[in-house]
């Protein structure tokens, strides 16, 4: 259990192996994190390093090998996939670095989506004024395919902040834009989360983005390396 | 979920939405969208297809059942006929009554009437109650040259209606009177068609019909006399029921005697052969169903693999496996009720046309449309979606979540086993439904799997052999060979489709049309449209010259007696020794026709024995019909006696003949020597053909009022109508199995659109020209086509051979043209049409397919 009630998310003794060819195969070996509510946290580190697989265990995506996970004081680590995604429905937003809008849906059918999913009301009016929000209120009706890069990633940013998340789990949000229209989306979303002290998770490769969030966590071979404020 | 989380997660700040309301929302919303999604497209094409081929065939039997019943209740003059040798008690009829039926009672006799010339004519008296006839028309009209009209009541108390023939034998005019038994009655009307009159229509005597109410001051009618009391009831299908329990639940005995027809019981040769065209229809429709299934099968599987992404995003965002899976569903169903509402549609105008056959050809009274095969036509859409998209479907929920982050996460492959068991179920559940039958059903659907499992392992034999065969050849052609070894679960399937929707083709194309042609010839153009009978030896002259004045061609008169089988080497032979209501009884029970002729006919085929010499045709010699000749197991040398005219006649069986009966010329189940018949004071029969539009039935009438004349020309329009009936039904219904073939071809390119696209990519990219690519996929497909078109016209030549060996009795040898028609289509259309749904894949330039992946 959490130590207190001010912490999000908490990670204790976290261990991840995988079968492979050569036999078992550790990619997280006893992580261990505590992460507040309202804070923003980067993860960083050399492919390879275990950071995307520390934030799908974090996010209820994937399940431990061994140890423990607290998300909002609720356990995931013993909970079924179905039960994890219920507790993340309007719980948990994700920033994607290839955007994963769905191609089927309007920009606003897509910010509506987890809103629909866990049963907030009007989720249309409130889609529409998150995409107003991150400046995209003409481009409400296009299609994902209609869209820029930025654009795609502007409606996956109304997507995650639409059902006010406890948490933001964002993976590479700007590793597939360019540098200018990456630090827009990058602006976007550092407002966003500041204006609801929305807790962040980051993992990125890029040490300016990762120098805006409070702590930054160095994953190296599967271990947590150091931890600087 | 573990305790912590339990307790916790029940102050979760929000419920999931789970509910189908929810699915059936987000199915609405990506309804437009998922219309312009190729995968669904095809789903939808495919569901058209099947729901269409499906409906059509079950609109068309269906009103043609109807049609077919409420012909055979007019045969019967009601729903149901009661016959008995007494009147059926009042206690009876009353219950009829209170179960909801109404009722007609008929008394029928043989009598003599008398006009006031006194001359005298036996004839066949009908007594008829209020409401007669209960089902169908009966037309009079109420003099020789004014046209006939549907009666609306029965004759008046004091009137009679008579058949036009007696007012000849008795040289009399409508409205002269005529005394039966002890009253007089005024002639009032002819009848022109009595619909119950069934198979009396080679009785001798002219109908006389009165009104029941008359029938006791005849004093015709004693317990002693002949009479047979008839009662027509009518009424709904329970209530039909109810009555028969009653009757069948009499324990008193007094009901024994009561014999019970209905449409059940009798019906005739037409409503069989188009029960069975009902049935075959049915279950090639069903074939046709397998195919679209075959095409969303793939298509299904392709749209789950589009859809990972999107699962996976779905239950990252909070949606549960089961969310995902009724999204999917229900995105999938609202796509498949759209194509099944719109197969309906196209199966309802299909059918109009094949009825419309039936309608203007057979003059049938077809009624409308029911709702049932609509609503068999929606419910084959859903099981055909179940069956075979629904595996798939459950796939997309299965994704794996962490696919968001990693993208080489696939979705686990569908069950093999759950896919095999529900497309089985699915197909076996139509063919039962469609056959009505489960034997029967599941003898097709192992047919069906037969036919597919080999054509399958000829497939799988043919990449075999297309392995080694390939090397040595042209880089362009290799490539487009390897293309097909490439994907061998593709391409088995692919050809297996095509190889069923061309065999189906080929099938009403080249051989189903020899039959179709060969049973049309059944019926040559010079065949008679008239019969006339009845005549006698004096008025033989007379016909021939007003039969040669409207008829061409040498008019044969054949001489005619009645009688019946009474014993066979000395042994009586009694109806009540055999089934009741088979042909041996029905032949013993009953006078028929019997001829005599010194020689032999050029259409005869002698089975056994000889035909006579010149100077044994005065010998008690008979030729007896194989049929008969093998019911009553009679041989050659067998002596047989007959009751004609009351007198016992014996005569030995001197050969066995085999009769074709669609010849309409007079045909006879025994021929005698002349010298042992001709005593019997014979009449005559002839057959002959006039032009068209020439109305000889007056003018023979008038010369010989005796004489029966029947117009077989609606008979014939019937039969020919009947035919193209049925070659348009199955001509529709072929089609339609082609066109799902051909969906199977798109379902499948689609499927491994993206492979190709990638491999062009990578080939353009490494420098292989568009002339290559596109040389490459036009051997692809032609090859593929050429070989399936050379399986399906192996096959189609191999069933067509049984089919009109054994079940049509018609020669047919399937020879090389068949296999070269089958070569040339399969390379020529499945080349094409392969070149076509893929040629987009070659015209992009490479940067931009790889950019696309």
């Amino acid at each position: 259990m959490p130590d207190s009630d001010d912490i999000i998310l908490k990670a204790a003794d976290v261990t991840r192996r995988v079968n492979s060819p050569n036999g078992d195969l550790t990619i997280l070996d006893s992580v261990g994190l505590t992460i507040r509510k309202g804070e923003a946290v980067a993860i960083v580190g050399p492919s390879g390093s275990g950071k995307s697989t520390l934030l799908g265990i974090l996010a209820g995506l994937d399940n431990v090998t061994e140890g423990e996970v607290w998300l909002d004081g609720l356990s995931l680590s013993s909970a079924s996939e179905d039960d994890r995604s219920r507790l993340r429905a309007g719980r948990v937003g994700f920033v994607f670095q290839s955007f994963h809008l769905l191609p089927g849906l309007t920009a606003l059918e897509n910010v509506a989506l987890p809103l629909e999913l866990a049963n907030e009301a009007n989720p249309r009016a409130r889609a529409n004024s998150m995409l107003a929000e991150v400046g995209l209120a003409e481009r409400v009706d296009h299609y994902p395919n209609q869209l820029s890069g930025g654009e795609q990633q502007r409606v996956a940013l109304a997507r995650a902040f639409a059902i006010e998340p406890s948490v933001l789990f964002a993976d590479e949000p700007t590793g597939n834009l360019d540098k200018s229209t990456g630090d827009q989306v990058a602006d976007a979303m550092f407002e966003l989360r500041r204006q609801r002290n929305t807790t962040l998770v980051l993992v990125t490769h890029d040490p300016n983005l990762a120098n805006r969030c409070d702590t930054v966590m160095r994953m190296e071979a599967g271990k947590m390396a150091a931890e600087a404020a | 979920m573990s305790r912590d989380t339990q307790a916790q997660g029940s102050n979760a700040k929000t419920r999931v939405s789970e509910g189908w309301w929810f699915a059936l929302r987000m199915a609405l919303v990506y309804l437009l969208r998922d219309w312009r999604s190729g995968e669904l497209r095809v789903i939808a094409l495919s569901l058209v297809i099947a729901v269409s081929a499906v409906s059509a065939v079950n609109f068309y039997t269906d009103r043609v059942e109807r049609a077919m019943e409420r012909q055979a209740t007019s045969l019967l003059g009601g729903d149901v006929l009661v016959r008995r040798s007494r009147p059926l008690p009042n206690t009876i009829i009353e219950q009829a009554r209170d179960e909801g039926l109404s009722a007609t009672q008929l008394v029928q006799f043989p009598s003599v009437v008398l006009s006031e010339e006194e001359e005298t004519q036996l004839v066949a008296v009908k007594a008829v109650g209020d409401g007669y006839p209960q089902r169908g028309a009966l037309k009079i009209r109420d003099a020789f040259d004014l046209p006939p009209y549907t009666a609306q009541d029965i004759p008046e108390p004091g009137t009679v209606w008579v058949e036009s023939r007696l007012l000849g034998l008795l040289d009399i005019e409508i409205g002269d009177q005529i005394y039966l038994g002890d009253r007089q009655f005024k002639t009032s009307a002819l009848i022109d068609i009595e619909p119950d009159r069934g198979g009396f229509l080679f009785q001798l005597a002219p109908r006389v019909m009165l009104n029941l109410a008359d029938l006791d001051s005849t004093g015709l009618v004693t317990e002693a006399s002949r009479a047979s009391y008839r009662v027509q009831f009518a009424g709904s299908a329970e209530a039909v029921d109810q009555f028969r329990n009653i009757i069948d639940s009499d324990t008193s005995g007094e009901l024994d005697d009561v014999r019970i027809e209905d449409v059940r019981t009798g019906r005739p040769e037409l409503r069989i052969a188009l029960d069975r065209q009902g049935q075959f229809l049915g279950l090639v429709s069903i074939v046709c169903v397998l195919l679209a299934g075959a095409a969303v099968a793939v298509s299904a599987q392709g749209f789950a693999a589009r859809q990972a992404d999107a699962s996976a995003v779905m239950r990252t965002f909070g949606a549960t496996r089961q969310t995902v899976f009724r999204v999917t569903l229900a995105r999938v169903a609202l796509i498949a009720v759209c194509a099944s509402v719109l197969g309906v549609v196209l199966g309802a105008l299909v059918h109009s046309a094949l009825v419309s056959y039936l309608a203007r050809d057979m003059n049938f009274d077809i009624p409308a449309p029911g709702v049932v095969p609509a609503v068999f036509g929606l419910l084959t859409g859903m099981i055909c979606l179940i069956g075979f998209a629904l595996p798939s479907v459950l796939n997309v929920a299965k994704v794996p979540v962490l696919r968001v982050l990693r993208h080489e996460l696939a979705l686990p492959s569908v069950s093999g086993w759950l896919s095999i068991a529900l497309a089985f179920t699915a197909l076996c559940l139509l063919m039962v439904w469609q056959a009505g039958d489960v034997f029967l059903a599941m003898v097709i659907v192992l047919g069906v799997v037969a036919i597919v499992v080999m054509i399958g392992l000829i497939a799988v034999f043919t990449l075999w052999v297309l392995r080694y065969a390939r090397i040595g050849i042209r880089p362009g052609w290799r490539f487009g060979a390897s293309s097909l070894l490439r994907r061998p679960r593709n391409v088995v399937l692919q050809m297996t489709s095509f190889c069923v929707g061309m065999m189906a083709l080929l099938l009403v194309a080249i051989v189903g049309g020899d039959i179709l042609d060969a049973w049309r010839d059944e019926i040559p153009p010079d065949a008679p449209n008239y019969f006339a009978f009845n005549i006698q030896a004096q008025e033989l002259d007379t016909a021939r010259r007003v039969i040669g004045d409207v008829s061409s061609g040498d008019n044969l008169f054949y001489p005619m007696v009645r009688g019946r089988m009474i014993e066979i080497n000395g042994e009586a032979v009694v109806a009540s020794d055999y089934p009741d209501g088979s042909q041996a009884y029905r032949l013993l029970n009953r006078d028929y026709n019997m001829s005599f002729a010194s020689e032999m006919r050029d259409d005869y085929v002698l089975e056994q024995g000889q035909w006579w010499a010149q100077d044994q045709i005065d010998e008690p010699l008979i030729s007896i019909e194989s049929s008969i000749a093998t019911t009553y197991d009679l041989e050659i040398g067998d002596k047989v006696a007959f009751r004609i005219a009351g007198q016992r006649v014996e005569a030995s069986i001197a050969n066995v003949r085999v009769v074709d009966w669609n010849t309409f010329r007079p045909n006879f189940y025994v021929l005698g020597t002349p010298g042992w018949l001709a005593q019997q004071s014979p009449t005559y029969i002839t057959s002959f053909k006039t032009g068209p539009d020439v109305d000889v039935t007056r003018e023979l009438v008038k010369a010989m009022p005796g004489v029966t004349v029947i117009d077989l020309n609606a008979l014939i329009d019937r039969i020919r109508g009947l035919i193209d009936a049925v070659s348009a039904a199955v001509e529709y219904v072929m089609m339609f199995t082609l066109l799902a073939g051909a969906v199977v071809l798109v379902a499948t390119v689609q499927a491994s659109r993206a492979d190709r696209m990638r491999e062009s990519a990578l080939l353009k990219a490494v420098g292989a020209n568009s002339g290559k690519l596109y040389q490459s996929l036009i051997t692809e497909f032609t090859l593929l086509g050429a070989i399936a078109g050379l399986v399906a016209a192996t096959v189609a030549g191999s069933v067509g051979w049984a089919v009109s060996r054994y079940l049509f009795e018609l020669q047919y040898i399937p020879g090389a043209g068949l296999l070269l028609t089958g070569l040339f289509l399969g390379a020529l259309g499945i080349g094409g049409c392969g070149y076509l749904v893929t040629r987009g894949v070659i015209n992009q330039s490479p940067l931009q397919l790889l950019n696309d992946r």
